[in-house]
């Protein structure tokens, strides 16, 4: 197992590296320091909303999060609006916009476990739920949208080079990584979902477990769309849109298992990365949307095919 | 001697009327899981006629119809592929794909209507195929496998159509237009994919294939080759997301890249709506066309009902949600 | 000259050596058994003889025609059948369309012959057991009905070659009677047969020869003729430990007599856990029974008459409809398995792979789930005493696994069990409930198990066994109940319980 874990590490590592100095050769300046901080922060992003799926993934039963996005921008809106209501400040925002993720994340996980509705149709409706909402709110109140002194601050500044959101990011992978790795929540979680039934005769709350997966997963999102609000410098409608999807590839990519009970959130964390840069090495290329959509297209089907490489030469066990 | 024992402890004319209502309660399993969707249907419907008085026209519903055909189109493409115990998402780009051949083919070759329509299908059907090898021959998820193909055949469609233009043959939009009696030809497409879907049933292959998505490790222990299965079955599907794009492009006449990505996910809404369980292997057509028909008739009340566009997307989400918590609390099981 | 000969079949997994140079004659018309612990290779081998699995080296061929290996479809052309010992069936399929899956019944043009294949089934099932719903899904039938629905899958084919991989595990006793019923006209038409069972007895009554495999190696044959030389054949299974590895079941009932003994002698009577009046699903009608501390309580009975769900029940798995249960004479709801396991009733589940395990996680995760499930201070794990949990879980069972951190499906059948046993060994456990925990396992094992189970009593805790091999419950068990349709019709012990009174109940004459 452990073997698996490093071979994706190192695979992802080792691609990332391989984009960087393929830009860096194609388009001089691609790695220089500021491009560098540039694309460490939209990795961090990505690799925020990563942590979500990361976790509704391992709860298993097919688990996805589609509606992260849509939650973003719930946080985001409310996290501006409270902000800009009151001289109450970032804590008070950021406890708003995780209640309302909260919210997003208990129907989502009720309406899975007790429902019994699939992740992939459930998580959707929430979504188109919770965008439709947001689009009445905003129709119906005139809140402050724009983000705050504080907050622009906080995504802009950087610590000795490294951009502040890249190490709340970090701090954030670490919690994770100790949570998935190295607490008895992560391996209820891993057991949860790679056997639902044995997890149950085995004294595990079930349905507890997957709720608080989702709702972990919607918090964690409205936070980061408090975040993204800093970093866009403005709340708007579709703000996290654009995220959704990209996550759940990452988490793939980083060898999440789709089927649950499996995850490893280092090399979700690195795949971000690689992605974040292989994007933006598309865009430097000046290549059209055509052409992007058809390699983005094109590399996730050769990293399946590698995935499934080395996983078939692994699950060989009688 | 012992094995009977249960069975001559019950009268014989007990066993008779036994034997009837097991036969009833065949027909109906079979198609149980579409009850919901029907009954959403009806209200659905209801509602329409409520709000629209001449809902029931021939007018109204020849316009209906053409509206509904492409969704009743993609709606039963995805059906196919998750009765396989599959998904596909990438219907919707492949939509817009064919779509744009439709619609650039004429200028960039001068090729007539026939040649166009037989490029543009083949151009669905090699989509389908290569789907089909992703997830049929290479085992891969799927989910990911046809995001990843939907990517590319979007990037096809913009490569073909960057912006939305073109001109799809004309004649596809006056017979869309048509109606030879009470009959608009927009069904034609619909009922003929229906009924290719009921022959296939009475075919080994239809039953293989809902077998491959009940138990593909069953199907494969009996000797059947999955891989085969999982391909035409996608090849399937992709034959009827052709005659869904040839609705579509029929009624717009013109190329747009971004037309059909909506439809993926509808799609997959629909077919859940319909009773068709993603888990594979459960579920009727006849419950897919309800499901896409329920999304295509929600469209319509939410515009009669004069609710305010700022409300329509919550009162589709809400809709939709409610939809669902009908069939999973009647189904009471796993989907 | 034989029909099937499969000659220096070899098969390695990784570094493990399933089969090791292993060669089979079948003739035509002749019943062969196939014997061995688990992990011995017989599932192995017969896969590989229908096709479902390729052999690394060697060669099959029947009739003097060499097979292409790992296609099960040119295995069934030629005329091999496997009935699998795991039902492979299409859950949402109705029966009789089950019976003819990839082998469908079809007009011309590849169309359904729907009628033609509906009387075909019927046949074939009712030959096996009457009384058969063609259209009833078949995810919906009950274990041994999904076994005969895949016998007869098997047989539907006609082949020439039949090989049954432990048919009668999940089987009811007049099943088992049709079903060697069926064998032997088929043999005596000229079919090849290979039947692989734990059941001695079985084989005694059925096969012409027994060929008896050890850790993937020929380990020795003999004919059969009405009488096998028990001593043999598990010298034979055993390898190297010969006659200590003859750990048979009369050693196990020595024990129990003791245990009666000692047990009562100590005078506990007390009763453990009452039950009165349980009703659950559409199995369970009705059952009373009360539980003696430190004792064994057998359930016996053909399968399906409500058993597994009797225990799913008192675990808390399956929700009561109706009746009242009282542990240590305080009455207790039963709300779901994390609430029951905190009053100490824990449940080793019949499905082992699908209830009892996460088969790509290492042994070390499936033992010690349960203490992770428990902790306190969930935000760390408490590696340490973790690992001398699993250490002494290994050790006491006996479990054998090259490292405890290699993933359980690596494990034999009977090891797989110990580790689902283990990981309630630091637990209080008050009621200790098991559901046929030996089927699909050696001998050797099995008798390691009811040791485990008995060391658990020793120390106060009170086991409910359900298994379905009564003459293992006769062994084993201190009191026996039997059921019959949903509920208890006898209650048996010491000098009642016996084969005779126990074998009438089963039919559902209760005790006079």
């Amino acid at each position: 197992m452990n073997a698996m874990l490093n071979s994706r590490r190192t695979l992802l590592l080792v691609l990332m590296v391989v984009v960087m100095v393929g830009g860096q050769w194609a388009v001089p300046g691609f790695t220089n320091a500021d491009q560098l901080a540039n694309q460490l922060k939209i990795a961090t992003f990505l690799g925020l909303f990563g942590i979500s799926q990361t976790l509704v993934m391992i709860a298993g039963g097919q688990g996805l999060d589609l509606s992260v996005g849509a939650a973003a921008t719930l946080g985001g809106i409310v996290g501006a609006a409270v902000i800009g209501a009151g001289s109450a400040g970032l804590p008070l925002a950021l406890v708003a916009a995780a209640l309302c993720g909260a919210v997003v994340g208990v129907i989502n996980g009720c309406g899975i476990t007790v429902f019994r509705v699939p992740p992939l149709v459930m998580t959707l409706a929430m979504a188109s739920l919770v965008d439709g909402g947001l689009i009445v709110w905003s129709s119906l109140l005139h809140v402050n949208t724009a983000a705050s002194a504080t907050l622009v601050a906080l995504a802009g500044r950087s610590v000795a080079g490294v951009p502040t959101v890249a190490v709340l990011w970090l701090v954030a992978g670490t919690l994770v990584w100790w949570f998935l790795d190295r607490s008895a929540w992560g391996r209820r979680l891993m057991a949860t979902g790679a056997n639902p039934t044995a997890a149950l005769l085995t004294g595990a709350r079930v349905r507890v477990v997957r709720i608080a997966a989702y709702t972990a997963s919607a918090v964690i999102a409205a936070l980061t769309g408090v975040l993204l609000v800093g970093y866009v410098g403005q709340a708007f409608l579709g703000l996290g849109s654009g995220y959704v999807l990209t996550s759940v590839v990452v988490a793939v990519i980083g060898g999440v298992s789709l089927g649950g009970g499996r995850g490893d959130y280092v090399a979700v964390a690195i795949a971000a990365v690689f992605i974040t840069v292989l994007t933006s090495l598309l865009t430097a290329l000046q290549i059209g949307e055509a052409g992007r959509q058809c390699i983005f297209g094109a590399t996730l089907l050769v990293f399946l095919a590698v995935n499934g490489w080395s996983m078939g030469r692994r699950a060989v066990a009688a | 001697m012992k094995a009977g024992l249960t069975e001559r402890l019950h009268a014989p004319h007990e066993q008779r009327s036994r034997r009837v209502r097991q036969g009833i309660n065949a027909i109906a399993s079979r198609n149980a899981s579409a009850l919901p969707g029907l009954v959403m249907l009806l209200i659905v419907v209801s509602c329409n006629a409520f709000l629209q008085p001449d809902f029931f026209s021939a007018d109204s519903l020849s316009s209906n119809l053409q509206n509904a055909a492409p969704v009743i189109l993609v709606c039963m493409a995805q059906a196919v592929i998750v009765l396989l115990g599959e998904l596909d998402l990438s219907v919707g780009a492949g939509i817009s794909l064919v779509n744009c051949v439709l619609a650039a083919v004429p200028s960039l070759t001068g090729w007539g209507t026939a040649a166009t329509c037989v490029a543009a299908l083949a151009v669905a059907l090699a989509a389908g195929v290569c789907n089909g090898v992703l997830v049929g021959y290479f085992r891969q998820s799927a989910l990911i496998a046809t995001f990843a193909t939907g990517a590319i055949w979007f990037g096809g469609a913009l490569l073909l159509m960057p912006q939305p233009g073109g001109a799809v043959p004309e004649v596809l939009g006056e017979w869309f237009a048509m109606r030879v009696g009470v009959l608009p030809l927009a069904a034609v497409p619909v009922i003929a994919a229906w009924a290719l879907w009921a022959v296939l049933q009475r075919h080994r292959f239809g039953r293989r294939l809902i077998a491959t998505g009940s138990s593909a490790d069953a199907v494969f222990k009996s000797g059947v080759d999955t891989r085969v299965v999982k391909l035409l079955g996608y090849v399937l599907a992709w034959l009827f997301v052709f005659g869904a794009a040839l609705c579509i492009s029929a009624q717009t006449s013109s190329g747009d890249a971004r037309l059909g990505l909506p439809y993926t996910l509808n799609s997959v809404a629909a077919v859940v709506i319909g009773g068709v369980s993603l888990a594979g292997g459960r579920g009727s057509m006849i419950g897919a066309i309800c499901g896409a028909l329920v999304l295509v008739l929600i469209g319509n009340v939410v515009y009669f009902a004069g609710i305010p566009s700022n409300y329509q997307e919550v009162f589709k989400g809400a809709v939709i949600l409610l939809a669902l918590g009908c069939t999973f609390i009647s189904a009471r099981k796993p989907v | 000259m034989p029909l099937l000969t499969a000659n220096g079949i070899t098969r390695r997994y990784g570094g493990v050596v399933a089969l090791d140079n292993v060669s089979v004659e079948l003739n035509a018309g002749e019943v062969l058994g196939l014997l061995g612990a688990n992990g011995s290779g017989k599932s192995t081998l017969s896969s590989i003889l229908a096709g479902d699995n390729r052999a690394d080296h060697g060669t099959l061929s029947l009739d003097g025609v060499a097979l292409p290996p790992g296609e099960p479809r040119a295995a069934r052309n030629a005329g091999i059948a496997i009935a699998h010992q795991h039902p492979g069936l299409a859950p949402n399929l109705p029966v009789w369309e089950n019976v003819f899956l990839g082998a469908e019944v079809c007009r011309a043009g590849r169309f359904l012959n729907r009628s033609a294949a509906r009387r075909r089934a019927a046949e074939l099932l009712t030959s096996l057991r009457a009384g058969w719903d063609l259209d009833m899904p078949a995810g919906r039938l009950n274990v041994a009905d999904q076994q005969l629905v895949e016998i007869a899958k098997a047989l539907a084919l006609e082949p020439r070659v039949l090989i049954f991989d432990e048919p009668t595990a999940a089987l009811a006793a007049a099943e088992v009677d049709s079903l060697m019923r069926v064998i032997r006209s088929l043999a005596a038409r000229g079919t090849a047969i290979v039947f692989i069972s734990h059941r001695m007895a079985e084989i005694e009554a059925l096969c012409d020869r027994a060929m008896v495999l050890c850790n993937g190696r020929y380990a020795g044959e003999l004919q059969v003729q009405g009488r096998l030389d028990e001593a043999r054949v598990l010298a034979w299974m055993g390898g190297a430990a010969g006659g200590a590895a003859a750990a048979h079941l009369h050693d196990a009932a020595q024990q129990s007599q003791k245990r009666l003994r000692t047990s009562a002698a100590n005078g506990s009577g007390r009763v453990a856990l009452s039950a009165r009046g349980l009703r659950a699903g559409a199995r369970l009608r009705g059952v009373d029974f009360d539980l003696r501390q430190g004792e064994i309580l057998g359930v016996a009975g053909l399968q399906g008459h409500g058993q597994e769900e009797l225990l799913d029940a008192l675990a808390g798995y399956r929700k009561l409809n109706a009746g009242e249960i009282a542990l240590d004479g305080a009455p207790l709801t039963v709300r779901s398995p994390r609430h029951m396991i905190d009053a100490g009733v824990c449940l080793v589940p019949n499905d082992r792979h699908r209830q009892g395990l996460w088969l790509d996680h290492s042994v070390e995760f499936n033992l010690a789930q349960v203490a992770v499930n428990f902790q306190s201070e969930p935000w760390r794990l408490r590696r340490q005493s973790i690992r001398r949990f699993v250490d002494l879980s290994v050790s006491r069972l006996r479990i054998k696994t090259a490292d405890v951190r290699q993933p359980v499906r690596a494990l034999s059948g009977g090891n797989q069990q110990k580790v689902v046993i283990g990981r309630w060994l630091d637990r209080q456990v008050r009621v200790l409930l098991l559901s046929d925990p030996t089927k699909g396992v050696d001998v050797i094992a099995r008798k390691e198990i009811y040791e485990a189970i008995g060391a658990l009593t020793e120390a106060g805790a009170a086991a409910i066994v359900y298994a379905s091999d009564t003459d293992e419950l006769l062994a084993v068990c201190d009191r026996l109940i039997v059921m019959y349709e949903g509920r208890v019709v006898a209650q048996l012990e010491g000098p009642e319980m016996n084969e005779a009174r126990v074998t009438s109940a089963l039919f559902g004459r209760s005790a006079a």
